[in-house]
């Protein structure tokens, strides 16, 4: 019992929470809950909000968080955050006490400040670096596989925690942007206190707070107003239903991988184009093994950017992916095989079979005002005739 | 203090900005409208009233089984080889139906994968009698999914029918059935020798079309789709591509016959498989293309020898009416190994298909049982439906309408046919155990 008891203590909460959040970040068909954890970052609940100018019933959690950081300084950190947990448990490992963040200047604050402003303008900028961010990007690979695609996503965790190793606390302290926005709005915390406490000795004098808010406040806005630019891939790619804009997209996709491990039918993947590095790892479609099933609405409901819109499944006649096209020459019809699969396999009647005047031929035609680029006719074409190439953006 | 001036700001502005109804989901517009089906044409409107008059009768029998299709030539056999009096009406001069009428020769879905994953051979009983009689009379190409020569097949299936005391009556047509109640007493018959009923204690309709079971004012849907026209055609192999000019050109695929191929035709989609008029163009409007598209292939270098040997006798109806019955198979059911207490048969598989949003390749496709409720309907007492108008949904059409199919069904409907003359029983109420013993010992496989 004693024995458990100090055991507990050892794990302690965060421990717990840790254990928590792997369990949810793994692929273990979780549905809409997958990646929970994601929801509870304040930082990325506000850049999200501010960059869309809306926001998703789960978002509460995030609000909830925000609600407790301005209650307790640094609220996530202290009793849920399993990055926070990990870094704590590398530093212990090593014992290294001379270390000091001391002299290090509050980079998270920074990120945070910025990527906010940023965010009103519409480029969440730094939200990528967001420690839950990290913590989902690590688990990709157990449900995508390993790939060159995912490999930046999946190191960043390991990164911070090994970085715990020789710099105790300087990545909680003074790097992560989720601590920083809570240091941040610490303040307006006291504020709310019925006994306003006296400043923070730790927090830099009025001088410094003023060039520190207007350099972050000016490298946010001047960063967001060049960024749609150096941030908006120019060639489209099959994203999922509902999703942004191409020209937002790479920019407001966090790269948790949440969509890519909900998709019950496997077909994200982290997108690979060695032209293009703005989008890379953000989801893409491959119509290998399946199709973007017709009453699900998974990734929309685990986006917690906003990347990809909240739809309703009913509405995905109006969320194309893309739109098939059908090189008639490789389809079997017209080598008078019997075939009618991907005619047969499209539920939005998208496919006619039609017959060519002047020879025996019918062959597959595809109504472009009825097809959303599924996919099910592109995976089920045994000669590979039919291809959905990206559509026009989605909402 | 500008600091928290800007964040608090920042943070109102942000709760503004979201404020009420700045809910992000995007929500469905209205409904889909169906696609609104095509109204049938029902000729001039005009009727006449029919004078009623006796009928003779031409045979009294215990199973009587309509069209001699696949389908029809397992369920017969199955019936009389129970014991059971046994007739067989088909329209035509020949039997097997568009196996061998229709010259669609390969006979699909004879292998899929078992629960060991292994792929194996799933159709047998009368159907893998037929398909291995071929076999050694080199009138089939291949193990798995066999290419037939159709008129070996004509002629092994007359055989059977012949050594399986069968009553074969050909030229002669279906034309209404005889009701009483819940039963059907027998069938009225059309031929040279004018109108004629044959009276049966149990019917199978195996016209394809189910004719039957909509006389008998059974419930049904009706599904249109390709019908097509397939023609073989002669010389082959002095195809010489040697010659100045050669191109290659579609010619179809081979037959068991050296020199002989066979051209398949999807044709269009969505016709209407009961409207004679409609099948009346289609005849004349493939048989004129099929004729000009063998011409341009005999005016291609190299092709001059090619001939048009024939053109089937059968109209390639894919699909028309499916049945209601007592069970609807689904595609689920074919996925997943799904049991039956009452299965007659297991089917297999010969095309990928796509199953809750993934691909499930032919080669990894499981076999299915079929189970018979799926091929008594509803209403009748003593009335059986087989072949490819039974109980399925229309997502499984491309296995259900499959010969290898066919014959399962066929071969359960006259086993069963014949189980329920003997216990004097409604067709709903065979004993399935018995159904299940009786189909062992018929060599049937059933999982
Ligand atoms: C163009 C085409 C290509 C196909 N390709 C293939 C293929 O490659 N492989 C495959 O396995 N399957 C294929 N099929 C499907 C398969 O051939 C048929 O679905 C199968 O033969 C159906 O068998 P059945 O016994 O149910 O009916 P049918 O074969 O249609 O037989 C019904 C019989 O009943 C007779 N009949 C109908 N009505 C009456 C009546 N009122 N009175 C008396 N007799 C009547 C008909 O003359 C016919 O002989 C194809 C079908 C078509 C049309
Ligand atoms: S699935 Fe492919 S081969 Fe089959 S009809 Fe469609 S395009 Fe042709």
């Amino acid at each position: 019992m004693a024995g458990l008891t100090s055991l507990g203590r050892r794990i302690g909460f965060r421990g717990l929470s840790a254990a928590a959040a792997a369990l949810l970040a793994a692929p273990l068909g979780w549905k809409a809950f997958a990646g929970l954890y994601l929801w509870l970052s304040p930082f990325l609940l506000l850049n999200s909000a501010l960059a869309l100018r809306s926001f998703v019933e789960l978002n509460a959690l995030g609000f909830l968080v925000l609600a407790a950081a301005l209650a307790q300084k640094r609220w996530f950190c202290r009793h849920l955050c399993p990055v926070g947990w990990g870094c704590d448990l590398a530093a212990s490992c090593r014992q290294r006490r001379n270390f000091s963040t001391a002299g290090f200047p509050h980079v998270g604050r920074w990120l945070a400040a910025s990527s906010l402003a940023a965010s009103c303008i519409g480029v969440p900028l730094f939200q990528i670096l967001d420690p839950m961010a990290l913590f989902h990007g690590f688990f990709t690979p157990l449900s995508a596989g390993i790939s060159a695609g995912a490999l930046p996503g999946c190191l960043g965790l390991p990164l911070v925690w090994i970085l715990s190793l020789w710099y105790p606390g300087l990545w909680c302290s003074r790097l992560c942007p989720l601590g920083g926005l809570q240091e941040e709005i610490a303040p307006i915390g006291r504020l709310l206190k019925p006994k306003a406490g006296k400043a923070d000795p730790a927090s830099p004098t009025p001088g410094t707070r003023r060039r520190w808010l207007l350099s972050s406040l000016a490298a946010g806005v001047a960063a967001a107003l060049l960024a749609p630019r150096a941030l908006a891939s120019k060639k489209d790619y099959l994203r999922p239903p509902g999703s942004m804009p191409v020209d937002r997209f790479a920019a407001l996709c966090l790269r948790c991988g949440n969509c890519i491990r909900g998709c019950p039918t496997g077909i994200l993947h982290h997108h690979m184009d060695a032209a293009e590095p703005i989008s890379w790892m953000v989801p893409s479609i491959r119509f290998e093994q399946g199709y973007c099933l017709e009453p699900c609405n998974l990734c929309s409901r685990v986006c917690p950017s906003g990347a990809i819109t909240l739809f309703d499944p009913a509405a995905k006649d109006r969320l194309p992916i893309g739109l098939a096209e059908i090189r008639e020459e490789e389809c079997l019809l017209a080598k008078n095989r019997e075939c009618d699969r991907c005619k047969a396999s499209c539920r939005y009647r998208a496919i006619a079979m039609t017959a060519r005047r002047g020879s025996l031929l019918t062959l597959p035609e595809v109504l472009p005002k009825k097809c959303v680029g599924c996919g099910a006719c592109e995976v089920i074409c045994p000669t590979r005739a039919v291809r959905i190439r990206p559509g026009p953006p989605g909402t | 203090m500008k600091r928290r001036n800007f964040l608090t700001r920042m943070l109102a502005g942000g709760a503004l900005g979201l404020g009420a109804g700045c809910s992000r989901k995007i929500e469905p517009t209205s409904r889909r409208t169906e696609d609104s089906p095509a109204s049938p044409d029902s000729g001039s409107g005009k009727t006449v009233r029919e004078p009623s008059r006796e009928i003779p009768v031409l045979a009294e029998t215990d199973v009587l089984v309509i069209g001699g299709g696949p389908a029809g030539v397992a369920a017969a056999i199955a019936a009389a080889r129970t014991g059971a009096d046994t007739w067989l009406v088909e329209r035509y001069n020949h039997l097997g139906g568009l196996w061998t009428g229709g010259l669609v020769l390969p006979l699909l879905s004879t292998h899929a994968v078992d629960r060991q994953s292994r792929t194996r051979q799933v159709i047998f009983g009368i159907g893998g009698e037929m398909a291995g009689r071929l076999k050694s009379l080199g009138m089939a190409i291949s193990e798995v999914n066999p290419v037939i020569d159709p008129e070996a097949g004509k002629f092994v299936l007359e055989e059977m029918i012949r050594e399986s005391g069968v009553k074969m009556l050909y030229h002669t047509w279906a034309a209404q059935v005889i009701r009483q109640d819940r039963t059907i007493r027998g069938v009225f018959v059309e031929s040279k020798s004018g109108r004629s009923a044959i009276l049966a204690k149990v019917v199978i309709d195996c016209t394809g079309d189910g004719d039957i079971l909509h006389w008998a004012g059974e419930r049904y849907e009706v599904m249109k789709y390709h019908i097509g026209l397939v023609h073989r055609l002669g010389n082959i192999d002095r195809i010489d591509a040697r010659k100045p000019g050669y191109v290659k050109r579609g010619i179809g695929d081979p037959t068991p016959i050296p020199g002989v191929n066979w051209v398949n035709m999807h044709g269009p989609d969505e016709q209407d498989g009961l409207d004679v008029r409609n099948l009346s163009r289609l005849q004349m409007d493939f048989r004129r293309e099929i004729w000009e598209n063998v011409q341009r292939i005999r005016q291609t270098p190299g092709y001059e020898q090619v001939f048009l040997l024939d053109t089937a006798s059968q109209l390639g109806v894919r699909m028309s009416r499916i049945v209601e019955a007592e069970y609807r198979l689904t595609l689920e059911d074919t996925m997943t190994f799904r049991e039956f207490e009452d299965a007659i048969g297991v089917s297999g598989a010969w095309t990928t298909m796509l199953y809750k949003g993934k691909k499930v390749p032919k080669t990894e496709r499981p076999c299915w049982q079929i189970p018979y409720r799926s091929l008594v309907p509803r209403q009748t007492e003593n009335l059986l439906v087989a072949g490819r108008c039974f109980c399925f949904e229309p997502a499984l059409v491309e296995d259900t309408r499959i010969i290898g199919t066919c014959l399962v069904t066929g071969h359960g409907a006259g086993a069963a046919a014949g189980l329920a003359v003997q216990q004097r029983e409604a067709v709903r109420h065979v004993d399935r155990s018995r159904l299940k013993q009786l189909l062992l010992r018929q060599g049937v496989w059933l999982g």
